[in-house]
């Protein structure tokens, strides 16, 4: 009795599993917009998960067989049509290749795979998707990690860093030790390196012979956004808006060009700024406003900056989290719109973006997409239907093979 | 079609090394790395091995007859099986979710997914050779 309620809950639980992937957080919006960012990346596990009880239903209701044949089977039905709706951003996975494959068709000639060197070839993953992998995780190669590297302090904030880089010389791996600069997500106000900026791709691509800065900056203390993230540090929050964050991440630049680039092997000439959400945004204002008048201070002028990797990224700030509001000061709010910060000397990017993505919307990436290429800027848009925000956490689900299966051909095509 | 004893021991086989193979590869996954003929064998073989031993469950729950005791057994283990599955996918989501966690060590990151994906297989193995067993008895299926 115990069991099969149980066993009940757990269809309940696929059911919302299934309804979260079609249509995220948008429609019930409160708390499942953070369930969301958990929902397409298990969702094949959610699928394994059904079956099993669906299967110890079977068990369990084995007398009904007999006596009530039509419920017995009703029950199975629902229970395998439950599972099987799990079984959509599997099933979507042929298309989010199809899709990638013509982006990169339309950013890099349809011969670009025949532009990366069979010895290249051999050091990425060799398919976009193995359904083995997905259970048994992507096998890490031996990289150096170093954690909390002080490169701030002042305005009652110490910024540190982790470093993520190959063992042995770079220049023999794909990576040939290019910077990846990585900015957390979290609204701008909470989370942190580490954990919440997904330790394995940061492993992944040093072990492809990249040198990646998972960096901290300045988080706004006054801005309330959702929930923040757990472990969100507190000797990182004060009175700051994203002119502040921005100011952090190039103080990180002067700092990576006249020691860290040195110390840890990083090549200056091709520089990457990669973000996830609010990190994304903060990303691509670094990347496409380097050579903006704007931020002409803010950043090294000594480094090369060779790509941009935003993911779920919102296209401009709030109003709120700048110093003056887009009608008091139409630049400034300029200098922090993606879209205005765009021109044809800005380098490509390659955005990741989940449909059913509740908190930054997909009409608006794609918008986004839209007004860089209009300005020039080579962009490839990865969707993931079904995926929600933050759907690259686990780097061996059929979402993060792909993405990381094209990131590091990018990664290559442009260095 | 009336299914044979025979065709059922051929399956049993099957499925036998189809579990032991799995884990085989499994291992093998993290030392030999990504290689894409090995790599789509092993997921073809999850794969089969996978519906092959549900179907067996399944099977099991038509065609054994509950009220010998070695009827009981098999319905038991079968009870264990899918037991074993829940426990499998609930390693393999901690593990994977895990991963990125820098408070976690490696070793018990890798030892959940191993663990999660092992037990599956294992379990299946097991529950194979024990069908396969009783096979020969005749008070126990309703084939015959």
């Amino acid at each position: 009795m115990i069991l099969g309620f149980l066993c009940i809950i757990v269809l309940a639980g696929g059911s919302f599993w299934a309804f979260m992937l079609f249509f995220g957080g948008r429609v019930l919006k409160g708390i499942t917009i953070v369930i969301e960012e958990f929902v397409a990346q298990s969702s094949v596990l959610m699928l394994g998960l059904c079956i099993a009880v669906t299967l110890l239903l079977m068990k369990l209701l084995a007398s009904r067989r007999v006596k009530h044949p039509k419920q017995y089977y009703v029950l199975i039905i629902i229970g395998f049509s439950i599972s099987g709706l799990n079984a959509a951003s599997l099933l979507a996975t042929p298309y989010t290749i199809i899709n990638a494959n013509e982006e990169f068709n339309d950013a890099f000639g349809i011969n670009w795979e025949n532009s990366i060197p069979p010895n290249i070839q051999n050091c990425f993953l060799p398919t976009p998707y193995f359904f083995s992998s997905h259970f048994l995780s992507i096998p890490e190669r031996q990289i150096s990690v170093e954690t909390d590297v002080l490169f701030y302090t002042g305005e009652n904030i110490t910024l540190y860093f982790d470093v993520y880089r190959p063992i042995g010389p770079p220049s023999e791996l794909p990576g040939n030790g290019s910077i990846i600069i990585n900015l957390h997500p979290g609204a701008w106000m909470s989370g942190g390196k580490g954990t919440w900026n997904m330790i394995s791709t940061s492993k992944y691509l040093a072990g492809q012979g990249y040198v990646v800065f998972d960096i901290e900056y300045g988080l706004i203390d006054w801005f309330e956004y959702g929930a923040a993230a757990p472990d969100t540090p507190e000797y990182v929050m004060g009175n700051f808006t994203i002119e502040d964050q921005i100011r952090h991440v190039g103080i990180f630049t002067n700092r990576c060009e006249s020691e860290f680039a040195a110390t840890y092997g990083g090549n200056l000439d091709s520089v990457y700024f990669m973000g996830r959400s609010a990190g994304a945004h903060l990303a691509g204002v670094a990347g496409l406003g380097y050579n903006y008048d704007f931020h002409n201070t803010t950043f090294s002028p000594n480094m090369k900056v060779k790509g941009i990797i935003p993911l779920y990224p919102p296209s401009a700030a709030p109003d709120a989290l700048l110093k003056e509001n887009r009608t008091m000061n139409p630049d400034l709010y300029n200098a922090y719109d993606l879209a205005h910060l765009a021109d044809i000397q800005d380098p490509p990017a390659l955005i990741f973006q989940g449909t059913s993505d509740g908190q930054v919307w997909i009409e608006r990436v794609e918008k986004l997409e839209a007004d860089l290429e209009s300005k020039g800027v080579d962009c490839c848009l990865l969707k993931f239907p079904f995926a929600g925000h933050a759907n690259d956490f686990v780097l061996s689900s059929n979402i993060g093979q792909v993405w990381i299966y094209y990131l590091e051909r990018f990664l290559y095509l442009t260095q | 079609m009336r299914i044979q004893n025979k065709q059922i021991k051929y399956l049993c086989i099957i499925i036998f090394v189809a579990n032991i193979s799995s884990i085989i590869l499994g291992v093998l996954h993290y030392f030999i790395g990504l290689n894409i003929i090995i790599g789509n064998i092993f997921s073809i073989l999850i794969v089969i091995s996978w519906f092959l031993n549900v179907g067996l469950i399944i099977f099991d729950e038509y065609k054994v007859d509950k009220s010998s005791i070695l009827g009981k057994k098999i319905n038991l283990l079968g009870y264990g099986f899918l037991f074993v599955h829940i426990i499998a996918i609930l390693l393999l989501v901690g593990g994977l979710f895990l991963l990125n966690a820098n408070w976690f060590s490696p070793l018990l990151q890798y030892s959940l997914i191993l663990t999660g994906f092992i037990s599956f297989f294992t379990y299946g193995a097991i529950f194979t050779y024990f069908n396969y067993k009783s096979l020969d008895s005749r008070e126990v299926w309703k084939f015959e």
